[in-house]
């Protein structure tokens, strides 16, 4: 998502100063006039000077008549669910592996966003299954990672 | 006694085990390079998961292998179809579709993967002699030289970047920042950590890395319209007939590709993409027949096609002999080496030298590896470019969130990853390069401890850190890089450029 120069850099401004003050209160090492405070406080300072320039350099090119423009996607509602989706698997897979287990939680997971990235139906649950099965393979199997088994405990090896 | 270690590094590489790592690192290097939108930098953050279960060899030899081959690979897709398999194949795609439309997508694929052959082996050579004897000469680098040595690595990563030096900027203090976080600082206080315990060790580096180069492509994926179906017509023929002949006609440009690739590659903040650019234009300037560049000539892909894999393994000599990293990938590669403790520095050579050993005959192997199982890709291309990407990225979303949390058995890593892969996705959105940031977050506890100690040592005299002959060196240099800018422009000032007239 591209957004202009100017808003960049206020929102690095705005950060750059909440990392300036946050470093303020850290404590100075006793009988050291260095301490923990010294590289975030360059840092911020670094990060609002550029934050200046950055503004400076969007209010120069809204001058010369760029203007900021909404990406094609926003308005696109499948790519803004198909970019929510993400953050929203990560969260899925954390909540429900436990219980259901690492395979039936992969299948389901891969079965969604396939079909969010416009897989055909019966390709999306064969490769599903398929690739929920490799990629158990590799790391239960070949890798030796404690993946939960979940309500398929019965079958556990 | 080296002797010996040669042959321990030897008998540890030609396990079976680590030979088979090594042949299913190519062929996944193979694949990752020749699919469009996915980079050999990926193919190493979607390893390090793996890799973690593994000894330090096959550790290394795998992220060695699957980078050399994916570098290579990446300029099928850009022969055949236009479309660079990663950054680096970039700056000769439309040079090699040119010849693939001539008819001579034989001899353009051909010479990506014999001069990659040349490149990457004229790299490691120049590894192997240099890197030992850097280490040698770095031993007694005290505070002062190392923390010159990280704001060299750190400025080159920001006037090396081919976006504005503003963003770059922007970027290395976001990266700086990062480094920040947590308790690894010479005063040992939590920063930034508001109370979350999972953040006093820092921001963890792998899942970091995983999200910069995989997530965020994931993500750039998802709101991308739909592609066209790609559609090869191209038949490929024999690619090695007539090399021997390009060899004999180039020798200068083979050369001046490989020592130009390897300096770039060990640059910091600089790898393999820039490197072939670079290389491109020099060759083209340096040619006798300039005018032929850009209608399918094979000059320029033969002269980037040696820069960008020597890159590969000039990147290695700053990584290994001081720990500052000479690309994105050698950054992931660092993070690796310090979980298999194999701490990069000067020592590297003495504590270790069995694994720096096999190291180097891994890269060796990799190379040469690389002619035949080269030729396998060529030949498989129209089955391997037709495994469509949206079956992958959901797949490569999948393999980070199980990998990436079976590294420490973290939710919180996974989270990081997450969201520095939307920091890197936005950057990367708004023409802030992602370079400069992994550097900081690699570099930035390194600069900070230095930069302490050798105040302590100095008791706060600035002028100590030009006190030693190397350190006065490194730091005058650095200061006239930082000064380059403004002393050409009063140069420039007082002397009008003077108007030429034809008439």
């Amino acid at each position: 998502m591209k957004i202009d120069d100017a808003l960049t850099g206020l929102l690095l401004g705005i950060f750059s100063v909440a990392v300036f003050i946050a470093a303020l209160s850290f404590p100075p090492i006793p009988g050291q006039s260095f301490g923990a405070s010294l590289f975030p406080v360059w840092i911020a300072i670094g990060m609002f000077v550029c934050a200046i320039c950055l503004v400076v350099q969007g209010f120069r090119q809204r001058a010369q008549g760029y203007r900021m423009t909404v990406p094609a996607w926003l308005h696109d509602k499948g790519a803004i669910l198909r970019f929510l989706l993400i953050p929203a698997t990560l969260v899925f897979y954390f909540e429900v592996a436990d219980y259901l287990g690492f395979l039936i939680t992969a299948a389901l997971v891969l079965v969604v966003l396939f079909r969010a990235f416009a897989v055909r139906w019966l390709t999306s649950l064969v490769v599903a299954v398929i690739g929920a099965l490799a990629i158990h393979g590799m790391f239960y199997g070949i890798l030796k990672v404690p993946l939960p088994w979940g309500v398929l405990e019965f079958l556990a090896w | 006694m080296e002797f010996t270690h040669l042959l321990a590094a030897v008998d540890q590489v030609t396990d079976p085990f680590v030979l088979g790592v090594i042949l299913v690192a190519a062929a996944f290097g193979l694949f990752v390079g020749a699919v469009p939108g996915l980079s050999a930098t990926m193919a190493v953050a979607l390893l390090v998961p793996v890799t973690f279960f593994m000894d330090p060899v096959p550790a290394v030899a795998m992220m060695v292998t699957a980078t050399a081959m994916a570098i290579t690979s990446g300029d099928i897709p850009g022969c055949l179809l236009r479309i660079p398999g990663t950054p680096s194949s970039a700056a000769y795609t439309d040079e090699a579709f040119a010849m693939t439309r001539k008819g001579n997508a034989d001899m353009a694929l051909g010479a990506s993967i014999v001069f990659s052959f040349v490149g990457g082996l004229f790299g490691t050579i120049v590894l192997i002699t240099a890197a030992p004897a850097l280490a040698d000469f770095a031993l007694n680098f005290s505070s002062y030289e190392f923390f010159w040595l990280v704001v060299l690595g750190l400025t080159c990563a920001i006037f090396i970047s081919p976006s504005s030096t503003l963003k770059g900027f922007v970027s290395l203090l976001i990266g700086l920042f990062l480094a920040c976080v947590g308790m690894n600082n010479p005063a040992a206080y939590p920063r930034f950590t508001f109370g979350n315990e999972n953040l006093l060790n820092g921001v963890t580096l792998l899942p970091m890395m995983v999200g910069m180069f995989a997530i965020s492509e994931v993500l750039r994926y998802s709101v991308k319209s739909r592609q066209a179906p790609l559609d090869i017509k191209t038949q490929v023929g024999n690619i090695f007939t007539g090399m021997w002949g390009l060899t004999r006609k180039y020798p200068m440009s083979i050369l001046r590709g490989s020592v130009l690739g390897t300096a770039v590659g060990a640059l910091p903040g600089a790898g393999a993409d820039i490197a072939a650019w670079m290389s491109y234009g020099v060759s083209k300037k340096f040619s006798k027949e300039p005018e032929k560049f850009g209608t399918g000539h094979v000059e320029g892909i033969v002269e980037a096609g040696a820069a960008n894999n020597s890159a590969l393994a000039g990147a290695w000599i700053p990584a290994l002999v001081f720990g500052i990293p000479g690309d994105s990938i050698t950054a992931i590669v660092i993070g690796v080496l310090y979980m298999k403790n194999l701490a990069p520095g000067p020592m590297i050579f003495t504590n270790s030298p069995v694994e720096m050993y096999s190291v180097f005959i891994v890269f060796i192997l990799a190379n040469i590896i690389m002619l035949p199982l080269g030729y396998l890709a060529v030949k498989l291309a129209k089955t391997v470019l037709s495994v469509p990407t949206n079956i992958l990225m959901p797949m490569i979303l999948l393999f980070c969130i199980v990998g990436t949390f079976a590294i420490n058995n973290s939710v919180f890593d996974v989270v990081v990853m997450l969201c520095v892969g939307l920091l890197a996705y936005f950057m990367e959105e708004n023409d802030i390069p992602i370079a400069p940031a992994v550097l900081g977050v690699v570099l930035g506890g390194m600069l900070e401890e230095n930069f302490i100690f050798s105040m302590i040592k100095a008791d706060g005299d600035f002028l100590m850190f030009f006190s030693r002959p190397i350190a006065c060196a490194l730091g005058v240099f650095t200061l006239f890089i930082w000064l380059f800018p403004l002393l050409a422009k009063l140069y420039k000032r007082a002397r009008p450029a003077q108007k030429v007239s034809y008439e």
